[in-house]
């Protein structure tokens, strides 16, 4: 039978790994939209070779798995003299991988900006760096938001890999109230419930951002 | 039987989309090689009421009956109605041939595969016997060069010419065409009315629901006027044109009359 | 970096890679019987037999697939279920990526016009006619790209199971730096693996589907 006041006595501990889980989202999160809108913009840029670059990025975080980024970083850190930084690890191998898939969430959506809301910047006189500043990033960040969301809820499934490097987010956190208790089933559920819960209000996040602008924007 | 059987006879259908009704107790009978044309405003229930009487979407009320036999339903012998196995509606829809508005031509099959597939799949031919079939027909529609293309390679007007091909190969007793050439380019239209024509002149049993008047005009046994889903007028189209008796028809068909004064020349009987 | 020691290690690398593709290849078999199942589900009448494929879809939205690893692996023992680690390994690879595939395998069903089916109706097509006649060879087309994508996504997250002790490409590289004390190396020519096996992979399907979808350009 299912006895989850085994749970109580847990809950502390899972609770810290939970808020050890938000962060991680969180700090990967912030990581792949700088990534992803730079190599984003590097992609749709004339810099030499630009296009290149972020295409070779892109194609190696996506054909390789996550879980073999994350040991490539956090084996490959020491060798440039950064040691014991799990989060820091976890929170770069998850946030390159998403970039990767932020990258084309925004150049899809950039494409979809209205050429003639370009031009209409461009015929007052505004800049390359103002177009892109004042019209088509905010327009597309707008239209990307269900995109994004979708891809950090994906980010947010990838962070209990980071319990393979001893990072005590909510997984790592489950498998040292496990390996104590020896109860895994109370736990598990547990877990992915909360996993879900935060998924959940991630999506509801994102509906209401997406209402405030889509709304605001309805017109045009 | 003192009395021939109409080929296809729609009795008090009523046809409502929730709470909208769009068909208000429409009866309309058509025999053996007769051309009936159904003209009327867009939203008159005219193309609701072709897909009533081949059953794509059954009617709210009322009863269809191919050749005398009810469609879709079978009668009790009480006299009452209970509905029929999918099987054999299939079977009574394959009598009835359909052309759409929007030819729904199946784009993954060339125009002849799109004409040999029902003779193959439905009634059972072999590959062979249905391209024999199927060869007459791609030449009477014209389009005997082109039946190994796809329909994307085909014009709007090739691609209805195909899909009359189409509902001819099941040797239909009855066929229904939905606004046939509402979708195409005008310098299509010709092509594929003139086909229509050929079949009229063959007396072929057709309802043509369409905006064409001259069509209507020329090919038309009988022309049917409709308006908020009812059946306003009908008769002979030399009457319904020039003497039309309710004032909706007049209304609607001096619209179009001052629109195309090429109707008016394509009827001889026209007083100049 | 020692690269003899390398290629004295690289036929253990390959032995993992083989099992990499046959574990994706049964889970991505399995979820696409039970994606099968779950658009079949979700199109019945039975307000049930819906709610369940709904529920289904969002608890595996919105569980890590490490977590339901886990879960396939310490709890079907519990319920008296025990099973091998690849076993375990398939189902949860399969289980995760059901609704996914179901959600391509819809939008691909949806995306075959409604007048083509009424056509097929109006001659007198049966509904299974309709399916594998009309709507099934175009929607293949369709769901091939996003099908792939999801193949990929499988083929590496099937790199969970080493925790699990699977055989597996990312499995045996533990092994190789168990002796080698190379992690860095080793992982590096690890992801090289994956990528060149789903760079070849979405080659070969991109060719599938330009034959299949032929009859969009002929």
């Amino acid at each position: 039978m299912l006895d989850f006041a085994r749970v109580t006595d847990a809950w502390p501990q899972l609770l810290e790994g939970a808020v050890t889980t938000v962060q991680l989202t969180a700090a990967a999160a912030v990581l792949s939209l700088v990534v992803g809108l730079l190599s984003a913009m590097l992609q749709l840029s004339r810099v030499p070779g630009g296009y290149w670059i972020s295409r070779v990025y892109v194609s190696a975080m996506r054909g390789t798995p996550i879980l073999v980024q994350l040991f490539v970083v956090f084996f490959g850190l020491p060798l440039i003299g950064i040691r014991d930084q799990n989060f820091l690890a976890a929170t770069l191998a998850i946030g390159l991988n998403s970039g990767a898939f932020v990258t084309e969430i925004i150049r899809a959506s950039v494409a979809a900006v209205p050429h003639g809301e370009v031009e209409a910047a461009e015929s007052i006189g505004m800049g390359k760096r103002h177009v892109w500043q004042r019209v088509v990033l905010p327009r597309a960040l707008v239209t990307s938001l269900p995109a994004l969301t979708n891809e950090f809820t994906i980010l947010l499934k990838a962070t209990p890999l980071a319990s393979v490097v001893a990072v005590t987010e909510l997984t790592y956190a489950g498998q040292l109230v496990i390996s104590r208790t020896f109860e895994p089933v109370e736990i598990l559920l547990t877990i992915a419930a909360t996993y879900i819960v935060i998924a959940l209000t991630l999506s509801q996040l994102s509906r209401w951002l997406e209402r405030r602008y889509a709304v605001l924007w309805a017109g045009s | 039987m003192s009395e021939p059987t109409p080929a296809i006879e729609g009795r008090a259908i009523d046809k409502s989309f929730g709470d909208t009704p769009v068909l208000r107790s429409v009866s309309l009978s058509v025999m053996p090689g007769e051309v009936v044309c159904v003209v009327g405003p867009s939203g008159s229930g005219k193309s609701t009421l072709l897909r009533c009487l081949n059953w794509l979407s059954p009617p709210t009320a009322g009863e269809v009956f191919i050749a005398g036999e009810p469609l879709g339903k079978r009668r009790n012998a009480d006299g009452t109605f209970a509905p029929l196995g999918e099987r054999a509606l299939r079977r009574q829809r394959s009598r009835i041939g359909m052309v759409f508005q929007q030819f729904n031509l199946w784009p993954h099959r060339t125009a002849l595969e799109n004409v040999i597939e029902g003779p193959m799949i439905v009634r059972g031919l072999s590959r062979r016997d249905a391209i024999e079939r199927a060869e007459p027909l791609m030449e009477m529609v014209g389009l005997a060069d082109k039946r190994d293309a796809y329909p994307v390679r085909l014009s709007g007007g090739q691609q209805q010419r195909v899909a009359i091909a189409r509902a001819l190969a099941m040797e239909p007793e009855i066929l229904l065409f939905d606004e046939p050439t509402s979708a195409l380019d005008p310098e299509l239209v010709g092509e594929v009315l003139s086909v229509m024509k050929d079949l009229a002149a063959r007396h072929t049993t057709m309802i043509v629901v369409t905006h064409e008047i001259g069509f209507a005009a020329e090919a038309a046994d009988r022309m049917v006027f409709m308006d908020e889903g009812r059946i306003v007028e009908e008769g002979p189209p030399r009457t319904i044109l020039h003497t039309p008796k309710e004032e909706r028809s007049r209304r609607f068909l001096e619209k179009f009359m001052s629109r195309s004064s090429a109707m008016l020349a394509a009827d001889p009987e026209t007083p100049r | 970096m020692d690269w003899g020691l390398m290629l004295e290690n690289t036929p253990l690398l390959l032995l993992g890679l083989r099992w990499t593709i046959v574990v994706s290849s049964a889970g991505m078999a399995l979820a696409l019987a039970l994606a099968v199942g779950l658009v079949a589900m979700g199109r019945t009448s039975n307000r049930l037999v819906r709610g369940i494929a709904r529920v289904h879809t969002e608890i595996i939205l919105g569980t890590p697939n490490l977590v339901l690893l886990f879960i396939v692996f310490f709890i079907l023992p519990e319920v008296g279920l025990v099973i091998e680690p690849f076993t375990a390994g398939l189902i949860t690879l399969g289980l995760y990526y059901s609704p996914y595939l179901a959600e391509v395998i819809r939008g691909a069903m949806n995306a075959v016009p409604r007048g083509q089916i009424e056509a097929g109706e109006a001659i007198g097509l049966s509904g299974p006619r309709i399916l594998t006649r009309i709507v099934g060879p175009q929607a293949i087309g369709m769901a091939l790209p996003p099908a792939t994508g999801l193949f990929i996504g499988l083929i590496k997250d099937s790199a969970i199971l080493s925790v699990i002790s699977v055989a597996e490409m990312t499995f045996q590289a533990k092994q190789v730096i168990a002796r080698t004390y190379a992690p860095f190396e080793v992982y590096v020519l690890v992801a090289v693996g994956y990528w060149v096996l789903t760079f070849l992979l979405e080659l070969g399907l991109r060719r599938l589907e330009g034959r299949v979808t032929r009859y969009r350009s002929l």
